[in-house]
């Protein structure tokens, strides 16, 4: 989400490199500093999570890769569906090209 | 000892710490919070309640637990004695949650939401787990 173009510069030159989004659609770190200092300071830790979650709507990170030319696939939230991703993933790595699974997590 | 184990270790004392406080508080003090058997909840409030009060972000969206961050609350919480004391004065990385931020009302609609939380398939039903453990 951060640094996306780096996808168009691993497609550019061909960069066999496999990228796995551990996607917990959040910036959970701030969300933990947030509800830490909202509990010490008795105040809505309710409200940690505003700003901090990255959903609604959801990103799809597999047609962001798509659209820098990088095979994309996901999201994945069904881990019947990851090992196979995994595996097609790789094929297209190993045939020399960059490829990103989003593979939805739990929050930690 | 490698950190993960030391988390573990940290982890583990930190959890008999707080039941011996909470079994204190539970007899000691005999408030409603402490008592042992749960107070009436509504588990959907609490399972909404479970989310915005941000306890997943720990123990995971249905209270499975992380290794390193957050225990197992589901299925089968721990004694709602346990959980009420606890989370009002826990140990280790957890932060506390006082009454004025988490009313008893509140923290019973959550417990009521992890008692309903059902248990999952024993791995031995799970293909994929089975397909990754049996030696080839």
């Amino acid at each position: 989400m951060v640094q996306p173009g780096s996808l168009w510069t691993a497609a550019h030159h061909k960069i066999p490199l496999l990228t796995i989004v551990h996607n917990n659609r959040a910036w959970h770190q701030e969300a933990m500093h947030l509800q830490r200092i909202a509990n010490r300071r008795e105040r809505q830790p309710e409200h940690a999570t505003l700003g901090t979650l990255i959903n609604n709507p959801n990103i799809d990170y597999a047609k962001m890769a798509q659209s820098f030319g990088v095979y994309g696939e996901g999201p994945i939230s069904n881990p019947d569906q990851l090992g196979p991703a995994i595996a097609r993933a790789l094929k297209v790595v190993k045939n020399g090209m960059p490829a990103l699974v989003d593979v939805v997590s739990q929050p930690r | 000892m490698n950190r993960i184990a030391t988390r573990f270790a940290s982890f583990t004392l930190a959890l008999a710490a707080a039941l011996l406080v909470a079994m204190h508080g539970a007899s000691a003090q005999g408030s409603p919070s402490a008592a042992a058997t749960a107070p009436p909840g509504d588990a959907a409030r609490g399972k909404a309640d479970f989310l915005s009060f941000g306890c997943y972000e720990c123990h995971g969206t249905v209270a499975q637990g992380n290794y390193g961050t957050g225990a197992r609350l589901a299925p089968h919480p721990p004694p709602w004695s346990v959980v009420s004391s606890y989370v009002r004065r826990p140990a280790g990385d957890m932060p506390s949650f006082s009454v004025k931020i988490l009313p008893d009302a509140t923290l019973a609609d959550i417990y009521a939401y992890l008692m309903s939380i059902p248990a999952g398939k024993p791995s031995s039903q799970i293909p994929l787990l089975n397909s990754t453990l049996t030696p080839k």
